[in-house]
């Protein structure tokens, strides 16, 4: 009776304790929300007119050239 | 694909804290909270005071991408590295993580509590649409959706703070290097932080090739 008995609540205890294995780990969060291109112009009137939005070759472009306008030995010519 | 970097060049910045200002200007950046600073060293030794503007670099490999447990980190296709405050929960992990002292975290809540952190965009806002109130309000203004560089660097009087392209401000510091070099001067060839965010010195890369 004793042996029966025990044999069922470890059998009880057993599946209990496996049910967690079963469980989804919980998730802390969704990640960040998915951005717009940097190329798809900004919504109001101080866009540059040097790319056309949604363009990523023209904004490219665009941004090489103003990065390159920062060199100062091109822009101010040797006398 | 253009891939965002800054550089500072030690041997010009003038610690005028011009792009300090621009950047607080630019997105109206709260009391207590800076996106940009300049440290400077040995300050008032002749001949070895050396003053640097510091924010995010927006590293290749960014360690505070890597410690967020909330994954509230993302990088663009140009290489910026951005965060959503919505998901950020405030823990500071990112501040410790980082070696440019770049997350900031705005105090004014109540028993001292730690706002959403906040950080130098490259002036790319954020995930809200681009140049919309909802980013301009919790991002600041997103310069790279007009086509325009950072404000920082833009402003700088000296151009010491250069920003955009990696190839092409590559070029531009290594290109003063030489100069620097054959007028006899220091060359200034040792970037700080360059070779911490992206893993290689542009400097370096010039003495290998020559």
């Amino acid at each position: 009776m004793n042996a029966t008995l025990l044999r069922i609540s470890l059998a009880v205890g057993l599946a209990a304790g496996l049910t967690a294995c079963g469980q989804e780990a919980a998730k802390t969060s969704a990640g960040p929300k998915a951005d717009q291109k940097a190329a798809a112009a900004a919504d109001n009137g101080y866009v540059e007119k040097t790319f056309t939005s949604g363009d990523q070759a023209s904004w490219n472009k665009a941004l090489k050239d103003r990065a390159a306008a920062q060199n100062d030995y091109v822009r101010a010519k040797p006398l | 694909m253009a891939q965002m970097k800054f550089i500072c060049d030690t041997e010009r910045c003038i610690e005028c804290n011009g792009c300090v200002t621009a950047c607080k200007a630019e997105h109206d950046v709260p009391w207590g909270v800076n996106r940009r600073r300049v440290v400077t060293i040995n300050d008032g030794m002749a001949g070895a005071e050396k003053s640097i503007s510091v924010a995010c670099m927006h590293c290749s490999d960014a360690p505070c991408m890597a410690v967020c447990p909330v994954q509230c980190f993302y990088k663009t296709d140009e290489g910026v590295v951005l965060h959503d405050k919505d998901v950020c929960i405030g823990c500071g992990y990112c501040s410790y993580a980082c070696p440019f002292g770049a997350p900031q975290f705005p105090s004014g809540a109540a028993f001292g509590m730690r706002g959403k952190m906040d950080k130098c965009t490259f002036c790319a806002g954020g995930p809200e649409a681009n140049g919309s109130k909802a980013e301009n309000d919790k991002y600041g203004r997103n310069r790279l959706a007009e086509g325009k560089l950072p404000a920082c660097a833009e402003m700088c009087s000296t151009k010491a703070l250069l920003a955009g392209d990696g190839d092409t401000i590559a070029d531009i510091f290594r290109s003063r290097v030489t100069v620097r070099q054959t007028n006899g001067k220091a060359a200034g060839a040792e970037l700080f932080g360059w070779g911490t965010a992206y893993g290689k010195k542009p400097a370096a890369n010039q003495e290998k090739r020559s």
